[in-house]
């Protein structure tokens, strides 16, 4: 083998017909990219063909879903040439599809109908299918179809799925089970030792959000004490929204957990379940909190506080941060029937900042 | 001498052989690293529901920053594009920048606004703020207007970060054309943080030129009629679709453009807020907020959209392109002095180790290197020592490797987001792609040069931007 030693051998190595050998490997590369790119082009139209067609006999029997009521056993009426067309995989994906939207926008019977027509096309065997793929996003999306769909008879192999290490297919089985039994299915909190993103708190609380509060004391306390801490935030969450007073003494706890996210909500609960000493309460962590934690007890004192906390806040007053300053003036103004005026008297006092902080207080208010 | 004169070639030889093929290993690299990243990305967001977002009061608070400098003839429609963003948790802060048109008094009467007391905490020291304005009319709530005294695209920015009241902050250009649901599929990232803490969050910008834009929105793509726009089409899908998916997948992304990006506030603040002595103040806020986080032990992550969110017009004159390119050089190389102690150094991880490097070599020195490498190609022509059988074959080798990552990059694109659906604009695409070696890159070195020069006569202006804006003029024709 030769070496690159000299300037000669180097030629040696790179020669003219090797690099034109490469450039042609090169241009065949593209060249087939060229192909590939026109080949997809090409198999996107007659995709796009394909499903016009397919959705125009859906929308048919779509229409005929909505418009005829809802009765055991209804269906529609399918010939033995368009039974064929739905047995194509791409088919019957669309299908799903398409499915999946009208339910998305409709209740009641005619949403019952979709349901009964996803049946009778046994596309729920193709979503059982994908749900058992050992592939993550097929798994996920198996298991969206069949909660979109309804298939409350196969939520306890979905259960299974709430605590799955992937994210995607444990967000997509804990919205299924919220969606089957709505409240009642917070039971995966339990066992729940995966993360709970902010984004997946969000969707089950917007989820729980039309149904009729049905929040287990015993259920929200566990959780509450779970050992994960992504459970105990979105369990402080709920607490919230739904005014469980009766947690008010676990969530004071929590303002002694090491993790300043659990800290943070415990603060936002407990100033929306305030109880007398509330304010006191979280006036005491103040010293202890993080920055952002400290300007969500300050947002937060406004409708809690009481005389007892007046001294604090008239000395944060003198803090150096300006936006200190600026929370605590908000507190006082909003929060006291003195308020105003102790701000004036400061702003008199120390014109810079003060009485640009009192102005920019009033004009937020008016 | 003829020793040391031999010994010189060798070095040159084999130092230019080493960079070439470290170069096009690095492309190859990112081309396929980039497609597992997309891959990624389109099976998580495939079934992903951003509509219960949208209202949610639970959603976090975002604030729009959008600096204006003298854009009075498109600023009303602008706004009103940035308006209608869904989501119902966003404010949107517009920094007249010391404009000398008519600017500011265009929103006021647009928006029927009026200045209010307001308190500015310059938590980032910034040039002075004039007045702060809010509407009279609570359909216009989300809109507050910052009329401050001139200070550059950097000094906006920072003054938006002192005025901004949410916890989230998105940084755009005015002028660019934000997708309706571009900032639920932003605010996404910040919401799937576990034990790493996003600190921001890139968007694909994609050319606008050419395509019809209604109302502040976009209604139909196009490919760019003009030869510069359609040239910086093919660009901007390898370097968005490729390039910064594989950077972002190996958690070493330095830059997230200007033109859209999202931030966490508190970090971005506590980074020190954008720095007004560079003209990539872009690159370089994101370098500092990573520099912070490393430096502190703070886990955390940046991380990328490849969904085109934003469209913004490009260029189409060599005077204003050239201006651009200069200032992307300008900016690389502030921003690599100013954080040079990352090179190769192994605190910073992936960062240091491989993404500095990357843009030191290939970023910024290359320019500089095909520069110097036509000169002496020239000389050595001149003087009779060039091996044309040699030069030919390397010239026709480097040209169809470039054929062959625009043709992938165009492949990618038609795979996933097929923004230009038509056979004859890919196939425009393509061919305007075979000229690039011969002209457009020539032209980016040259520009890339001329940047250097205006580094090395300290001149550090922003240049003037002159765009057509998107009227009924730049819609196609029919």
């Amino acid at each position: 083998m030769r070496t690159l030693g000299t300037r000669d051998s180097f030629f040696d190595f790179i020669t003219a017909d090797r690099l034109y050998f490469t450039a042609f490997l090169f241009l065949f590369c593209c060249a087939c990219m060229i192909v590939m790119i026109y080949v997809h082009l090409y198999r996107k139209k007659r995709r796009y063909f394909n499903r016009q067609y397919i959705e125009s006999i859906l929308d048919e029997w779509i229409g005929a879903a909505i418009i005829e009521p809802s009765v055991e056993g209804w269906h529609v009426h399918v010939t033995p040439e368009l039974l064929d067309e739905f047995e194509k995989e791409h088919n019957r994906q669309i299908a799903i599809d398409q499915l999946i939207n009208t339910k998305k926008n409709l209740l009641g019977e005619a949403s019952e109908n979709i349901v009964r027509l996803y049946m009778q096309l046994n596309l729920q065997r193709d979503s059982y299918k994908k749900m058992k793929s050992l592939i993550w996003h097929k798994k996920a999306k198996g298991i969206y179809e069949l909660y979109m769909m309804g298939q409350e008879d196969i939520q306890d192999e979905i259960f299974k799925y709430t605590n799955s290490q992937n994210e995607y297919v444990r967000m997509e089985a804990q919205t299924a089970i919220i969606g089957f039994q709505g409240f009642k299915g917070l039971t995966f909190l339990g066992p729940l030792t995966e993360s709970l993103v902010d984004w997946q708190q969000i969707k089950l609380i917007e989820q729980l959000k039309p149904l009729d509060p049905d929040l287990n004391a015993a259920q929200l306390s566990s959780w509450l004490h779970s050992s994960n801490d992504y459970v105990i935030v979105f369990a402080l969450k709920l607490a919230e929204i739904y005014q469980q007073f009766y947690a008010h003494d676990i969530a004071a706890q929590k303002l002694s957990s090491s993790n300043d996210r659990v800290r943070r909500q415990a603060i936002l609960t407990l100033a929306n379940i305030a109880g007398d000493h509330t304010a006191a309460l979280l006036v005491a962590q103040y010293a202890k909190e993080t920055p952002q934690n400290k300007k969500v007890i300050l947002q937060n004192l406004t409708s809690i506080a009481t005389d007892n906390e007046l001294p604090f806040l008239l000395q944060e007053l003198e803090n150096e941060d300006d936006q200190v300053k600026l929370d605590v003036s908000r507190v006082l103004y909003k929060g006291y029937s003195s308020g105003s005026e102790l701000l004036a008297q400061k702003a008199q006092q120390s014109p810079a900042p003060y009485e640009a902080i009192l102005k920019h207080v009033k004009s937020e208010v008016v | 001498m003829e020793v040391v004169f031999h010994i010189a070639a060798d070095l040159l030889m084999y130092g230019i052989f080493v960079y070439s093929v470290v170069l096009l290993l690095f492309y190859i690299f990112i081309g396929l690293y980039s497609i597992g990243a997309t891959e990624e990305y389109l099976h998580k967001n495939n079934f992903t529901d951003y509509r219960m977002l949208v209202a949610s009061p639970h959603a976090p608070s975002v604030s729009i920053l959008a600096p204006a400098y003298n854009e009075g003839n498109t600023i009303i429609e602008n706004v009103r594009s940035l308006l209608s963003l869904f989501y119902a948790n966003l404010e949107v802060v517009i920094i007249n920048d010391g404009s000398k048109d008519d600017c500011l008094q265009k929103l006021i009467d647009g928006y029927e606004l009026e200045k209010v007391d307001f308190f500015v905490n310059y938590q980032i020291k910034t040039k002075e703020v004039r007045g702060v304005y809010k509407s009279k009319n609570p359909v216009y709530r989300k809109l507050v207007v910052v009329d401050k005294v001139n200070g550059g695209k950097a000094d906006a920015l920072n003054v938006g970060i002192n005025i901004s009241s949410n916890d989230y902050i998105v940084c755009i250009d005015v002028d660019c054309i934000l997708e309706q649901d571009s900032i639920l599929k932003m605010v996404k990232p910040f919401l799937e943080e576990t034990t790493k803490r996003t600190i921001a969050s890139g968007g694909v910008v994609r050319i606008a030129n050419s395509c019809e834009i209604r109302d502040g929105r976009l209604i139909k793509v196009h490919l760019p009629d003009n030869y510069w726009a359609r040239m910086q089409t093919l660009e901007y899908i390898r370097a968005f679709l490729l390039g910064r998916m594989a950077w972002a997948r190996m958690d070493g992304l330095l830059l997230i453009s200007g033109a859209f990006g999202a931030f966490d506030k508190e970090i971005a603040i506590k980074a020190g807020g954008y720095d007004h002595r560079t003209v990539g103040e872009d690159m370089e806020l994101v370098v500092r907020m990573r520099r912070y986080m490393a430096e502190n032990k703070l886990p955390y992550r940046v991380t990328y959209i490849p969904d085109p969110l934003c469209w913004t017009e490009a260029p189409v004159s060599t005077k204003i392109l050239g201006r651009q390119r200069n200032r992307w050089t300008r900016g690389t190389i502030e921003t690599l002095k100013f954080h040079k102690r990352m090179f190769f150094n192994p605190t910073y991880g992936v960062l240091g180790l491989v993404s500095y490097p990357y843009w030191f070599f290939f970023e910024m020195l290359a320019p500089l290197i095909e520069f110097f490498g036509f000169i002496a190609f020239l000389i050595m022509a001149i003087i009779g020592m060039v091996d044309w059988n040699i030069f030919i074959a390397l010239l026709v080798f480097i040209v169809c490797f470039g054929y062959m990552y625009s043709a992938f990059a165009a492949y990618i694109e038609v795979t996933t987001y097929n923004q230009y659906r038509r056979r004859t604009d890919m196939a425009k695409l393509l061919l305007t792609g075979l000229t690039e070696p011969f002209y457009f890159h020539p032209f980016g070195v040259w520009a890339a040069i001329k940047g250097y020069l205006d580094i090395i006569r300290k001149k550090n202006s922003w240049g003037e931007m002159t765009r057509q804006g998107f009227g009924p003029t730049t819609a196609k024709k029919k």
